[in-house]
């Protein structure tokens, strides 16, 4: 498990407080919500806040972008590393 | 703003909406546009398909696109059907309202559909009847106290009532687009978002916002437009500098299905840059009164015009008003608080209702559900506000549960009371906290008090901590004159400063004894600045745990100096004296 995706499971379980829950049993690409973690849509608001304060992601584009972002932990990682990758570009 | 010349004329009777100009646009969704003539298109397939239903028959409608709910519901009301409105799809709603309804329309099984042949040239024009005011149109589904849903019927004329009492406080101009973060399954859903806009001419947008990300992109594609929202979206909307590029286009902002926090209210309209209104009701008795919030007042609501409120027999509030069914006083479940000026206060519910962002649950209701399990001897249902309302749910096992836990551990029973519960209610209100136990907390009259649950889930109270070990001396007596002053002291046992220190033979450290003489000589002289050194110290001898001793210190305000001597009778432990300077 890369540590982007361990910091982003322990980020889950800390903004949503998630009860009897910890990393190992959240699986990389694995649907967050209903199905999988069982995450509703006030969680998947509260994540969107939580990870535009930590990692600065924009998430302007439109609902299906939002959605596709938020399908699984595999999904959040690739979003956060593209994000970092364009603001690093833009600092060079 | 709107251009001067409005093409369409404020209306506020739905028996009006056929008689408007046919190119009159009605919804819009990404850029593309849907006439009052589409509108009436679809109507009239929906109208044809229902041929046959028995006159006053009940039919679901559960549809999330506004356009096609409406057509489904404008074609009810001319069949002169009734549509029955759910909150959710859930299975276990569906097989509940199974027997209820003649039929159902939109996302639900077995709902009625358009047959191929129904695609038939648009000039066939089908004739629609009159709506009849006196008819019922829609019963709205609602959390009932007693845990069985309550059914609130909802006559055309009330509803248009309604209306015309909205457009009174809230008049719209133009046609600015409708856009919604609530569905409008709900009553306030759909009055503000369904049928207002019919009503008033304004568009709704088709898409509902589920992201504020969707609001931010949508209030960016049009001009002016109205926002539908509620407190669960409103107190998390992200903090961006983009929202200054809507500010201005808000013809209005509304906020109902539970009151705003003061602070999510101001910061919610700064940052959209426009008055939040508050509506409050409930789905019985239809919008009460509003409010905008302003920091420099209190957040009080103002009555809507033909509310007559009295004192009912047992204290609570009773309400006349033309929103409701007849003449007759409803009692509220809410408790009101009047202020001067004929406003009030709301002081919570009287009933086992509780509102979770924004979701009314009754808690009876789930408590049965839970106890249907055969893991669960009993439950109890809190509500917990944080960050967000939750539901917490205390449950005491049965044995057959305990030998689970005891095998399983509590994920597996909590995962499958979660599922359970799943089957009748939104995710959003599912409990998040789960205290499972052999017994639950009764007090010695058999009673499960609210606090003694609520305990069960604040932090800290499951494992029993350790009380904080002291980092100070018990004060018994000081004796202050001039620059002198006696501390008659007591060294507790369980200090923090004797753990290992030493293991076999614990002693109060130096550096405690210089800290402590330093403080209190901070504390009751006017010694300038910082501590600076220390000058003739001496530990003569030990200080062991529980001791009772005197600090003796005098303060030499010439030199800014303070000497300080631990004693107890003629035993001396230790003396030195400390240095201070000023900045």
């Amino acid at each position: 498990m890369g540590s982007l995706h361990l910091e982003l499971k322990q980020m889950i379980i800390d903004v949503l407080d998630l009860e009897d829950m910890s990393p190992d049993e959240i699986v990389d690409h694995d649907p967050l919500f209903v199905d999988g973690l069982g995450l509703d849509s006030i969680d998947a608001l509260e994540l969107g806040l939580a990870i535009q304060k930590r990692y600065g992601v924009k998430l302007d584009a439109n609902s299906e972008d939002t959605r596709r972002h938020f399908a699984s932990v595999d999904a959040l990682v690739a979003l956060v590393e593209e994000n970092t990758a364009e603001r690093e570009a833009v600092a060079k | 703003m709107p251009p001067a010349s409005n093409p369409v004329p404020a209306i506020t009777s739905l028996s009006d909406l056929w008689h408007q100009h046919p190119n009159r646009p009605i919804a819009i969704e990404a850029g593309k546009r849907w006439s009052l003539a589409d509108l009436r298109h679809r109507v009239e397939l929906w109208f044809e398909a229902l041929e046959g239903a028995p006159h006053g028959s009940r039919w679901v409608l559960y549809n999330p696109d506004p356009f096609e709910f409406s057509a489904q519901m404008l074609a009810l009301w001319s069949r002169g059907l009734v549509a029955c409105l759910p909150g959710d799809n859930l299975p276990g709603t569906q097989s509940e309202l199974t027997g209820y309804a003649e039929g159902a329309l939109g996302q639900w099984s077995n709902a009625l559909e358009l047959n191929a042949q129904a695609a038939r040239p648009d000039n066939a024009n089908t004739a629609l009847p009159a709506l009849d005011p006196d008819a019922l149109a829609v019963e709205v589904f609602t959390s009932g106290s007693t845990g069985a849903p309550s059914i609130v019927p909802k006559h055309l004329r009330q509803l248009i009532a309604e209306m015309h009492t909205l457009e009174t406080l809230f008049p719209v101009t133009g046609q600015p687009v409708v856009l919604s973060t609530v569905s409008h399954q709900h009553i306030y859903g759909f009055l503000f978002r369904i049928l207002r806009p019919l009503c008033n001419g304004s568009l709704f947008e088709r898409r509902l916002c589920h992201f504020m990300e969707d609001l931010l992109q949508l209030a960016g594609q049009y001009h002016d437009v109205i926002l539908v929202s509620s407190p669960t979206h409103l107190k998390r909307l992200p903090d961006t500098a983009a929202w200054q590029g809507t500010h201005g286009r808000w013809q209005w902002a509304f906020s109902s299905a539970g009151p705003l926090a003061p602070e999510d209210s101001l910061r919610a309209q700064a940052l959209l840059g426009t008055a939040i209104r508050e509506i409050y009701g409930s789905s019985e008795t239809g919008g009460i009164a509003w409010r905008v919030q302003a920091p420099d007042h209190s957040a009080c609501w103002t009555p809507s015009p033909g509310m007559i409120f009295r004192e009912g027999a047992d204290g609570s509030t009773e309400l006349r008003s033309p929103h409701l069914p007849s003449d007759d006083w409803m009692r509220l479940d809410d408790t009101l608080e009047w202020q001067a000026g004929s406003q009030f206060r709301l002081l919570g519910r009287t009933d086992r209702i509780v509102k979770v962002e924004g979701k009314r649950v009754a808690i009876a209701a789930m408590e049965q559900h839970l106890k249907a399990r055969p893991e669960i001897a009993e439950a109890r249902i809190v509500l917990l506000s944080g960050q967000r309302d939750a539901l917490a749910a205390a449950v005491e096992l049965t044995p057959d549960g305990q030998r689970q836990m005891a095998t399983g551990g509590r994920r597996p029973l909590t995962q499958a009371f979660r599922a359970a519960l799943a089957e009748h209610y939104e995710p959003v209100v599912l409990p998040r906290r789960w205290h499972l136990c052999e017994s639950l907390p009764y007090d010695p009259q058999g009673k499960l008090p609210l606090v003694a649950l609520q305990g069960l889930f604040t932090e800290n109270s499951a494992i029993e901590s350790p009380p904080e070990k002291p980092d100070q001396p018990v004060v018994h007596s000081n004796d202050h004159e001039g620059d002198q002053i006696r501390l008659d002291l007591h060294v507790p046992g369980n200090l923090i400063y004797f753990d290992g220190h030493f293991e076999q033979y614990p002693v109060l450290p130096g550096v405690v004894q210089v800290h402590w003489a330093q403080q209190f000589a901070s504390r009751h002289f006017d010694v300038p600045g910082r501590f600076t050194s220390l000058e003739v110290i001496k530990f003569q001898q030990v200080i062991l745990p529980d001791a009772r001793l005197t600090l003796l210190l005098t303060y030499h305000r010439e030199k800014g100096k303070v000497s300080f001597q631990y004693e107890a009778g003629n035993q001396r432990y230790s003396s030195g004296r400390i240095c201070f300077a000023s900045e």
